[in-house]
């Protein structure tokens, strides 16, 4: 893929010390490791596929279909001409249509590796999402705005519940979970949960059990930009969530605070992962009112804590060191 | 279809030293001041130095009211997006240089041409090629001029649709001489790709000079 390395100068490095060894940081100090391990190493789920089995396609008859239609594009004089006159341009909307159906699945499950949804939310498990979930938001001055695999949303347009479509089979019941792994404001590893409704029959999510009323995206000012996360089960027959239930509408952040982790471990048996969808969002002025009106707390503001770099124990007999080695070791006035 | 039962697995040692190693968080915001209904946000200066000792004693306004002084957001892209994240630097005598985020990629074979967006860490969190049906159905040659434009216009709707609207590109001056790659980028560019990365904010904070000429 990439290049190989070229040594572009003489330069000779000696390997007699590791630069950044794994040394217990002293307390107080909050160290930032170079050399940490791998993030998908330590979770223990890492390689157990929790989603649906690629559809069964027949393999050969494909093959031939597709050759024979690859055969007629070669006949085809109006392409031709198209393509060699460089005016050919492909209809991005059917190949998204036909991508749906093929690669979608694998690509969507690379992309929630790069954004760390599979380690935050399932602990290193993931699935491939065979049903390609089109969540709209609609925004104030008349127009949608999208959900796809990680792009910017805002608070503003996202003060509604949005409109989610999904190709279903009939006689199926689904569940729809949006939560927020990323904007709890008191604990690290838990997420807020913003809706979730079960037992939808089809694509109606009104005919569903709301368990948790939709509650606009609040991502603290300062903090950047969180993930939000929707997730679609395939239920295996109707599924009995009264553990879940809480007097609705609810605006308390403690009962919304929850764990997809712990969720799915408990319904496993007969929920399926089938659907993944998430954006990021970041602070706009309509999360103040979120704060006061909705949550009925005060505005939390917060700056970023930029980490010191690390810097080794300083040497008694600095051999061979610049006045540059000592820098390190003033004081901070 | 029966659902395949894969369970997940139960917490064991590696997930208990797992907690440890993650007990020190590596991107921390501390609470800087907190606003009061009816105040203006903006009056009440969010990036000065207060003291967070004088909220803790304010009166919680509702059950919600809490929040932990320490912020811990676990988005792997989030410094990226704000330009807080170090670029890997240490490369510059050598050949590729690693000082981005994302990286695109290019490959053309006699039958195809790919082309993916990678993170410096390894990722590959966007790819097209032609090897596709969804795309290779639609063209006539996968590898004429014509197939590497539209296969920039997929690669850039994928990546506005991932997030990803900055990166390096991985084609040097001298192969976007030639018209196929050129196509490609224009293709990228036209569909709201940008081939220039933000700048680390680190790299414009003054460094401290120890030993000041006039002392």
């Amino acid at each position: 893929m990439a290049a190989p390395f070229v040594r572009t100068c003489g330069t000779f490095f000696r390997r007699s010390r590791v630069m950044f060894p794994q040394q217990k940081p002293q307390e107080g100090i909050n160290v930032r490791l170079f050399n940490k391990p791998s993030s998908r190493l330590v979770h223990a789920s890492v390689g157990i596929d929790i989603g649906l089995p690629p559809k069964l396609v027949m393999q050969g008859q494909q093959t031939k279909e597709r050759r024979e239609h690859l055969q007629n594009q070669k006949s085809k004089l109006q392409l031709e001409k198209s393509a060699r006159l460089r005016q050919l341009e492909i209809p991005l909307d059917e190949v998204r249509r036909k991508w749906e159906t093929t690669s979608a699945p694998y690509h969507i499950r690379a992309t929630g590796h790069h954004y760390n949804i599979f380690t935050d939310l399932f602990d290193g498990a993931d699935f491939l999402s065979h049903v390609v979930m089109k969540i709209f938001f609609e925004c104030p001055d008349e127009g949608f705005m999208p959900v796809y695999y990680g792009n910017v949303i805002t608070p503003t347009e996202a003060l509604k519940p949005p409109t989610v479509h999904y190709d279903c089979d009939a006689g199926n019941l689904w569940t729809l979970l949006m939560v927020n792994p990323d904007g709890h404001l008191i604990y690290n590893d838990a997420e807020y949960v913003h809706w979730m409704i079960g037992n939808i029959p089809d694509e109606k999510l009104s005919e569903g059990d709301t368990i948790f009323d939709y509650l606009p995206v609040f991502p603290a000012k300062g903090t950047g930009y969180q993930r939000i996360v929707f997730l679609l089960f395939k239920q295996d027959g109707k599924v009995n969530y009264s553990d879940e239930i809480v007097p609705l509408p609810c605006r308390s952040l403690p009962n919304r605070t929850f764990s997809t982790h712990e969720f799915y471990a408990k319904y496993q048996d007969v929920l399926t992962p089938v659907g993944l969808s998430f954006s990021q969002c970041r602070w706009d002025q309509s999360v103040t009112a979120i704060f006061h009106d909705t949550l009925d707390m005060r505005e939390p503001i917060f700056e970023y804590d930029v980490p010191k770099l690390p810097v080794l124990p300083q040497m008694k007999w600095p051999h061979r060191k610049t006045l540059n080695y000592l820098k390190q070791y003033l004081p901070d006035d | 279809m029966m659902a395949l039962m894969k369970r997940l697995a139960t917490p064991s040692a590696a997930l208990t030293c797992a907690r440890s190693l993650k007990a020190r968080p590596l991107l921390t915001w501390s609470v800087v001041n907190f606003v009061q209904r009816n105040q203006n946000s903006l009056s009440a200066n969010s990036y000065s130095t207060t003291s967070t000792t004088e909220n803790e004693q304010c009166e919680r306004v509702s059950e919600n009211d809490t929040v932990s002084p320490e912020f811990v957001n676990r988005n792997p892209r989030n410094l990226e997006k704000m330009a807080l994240a170090y670029k890997d630097k240490g490369w510059y005598k050598s050949h590729p240089r690693k000082e981005y985020w994302h990286k695109l990629f290019v490959k053309k074979t006699s039958r195809h041409v790919s082309a993916w967006v990678e993170h410096v860490n390894g990722h590959i969190p966007v790819k097209a090629s032609t090897e596709e049906w969804a795309i290779k159905k639609h063209l006539y040659s996968t590898t004429d001029v014509v197939a590497r434009r539209n296969l920039g216009r997929v690669l850039a709707q994928r990546c506005l649709e991932a997030g990803i609207e900055y990166m390096v590109c991985g084609l040097d001056t001298e192969e976007l001489k030639g018209e196929g790659n050129k196509a490609f980028y224009d293709a990228m560019v036209g569909s709201g790709v940008t081939f220039e990365e933000p700048k680390p904010i680190n790299d414009f904070v003054a460094k401290k000079d120890y030993l000041p000429e006039n002392i």
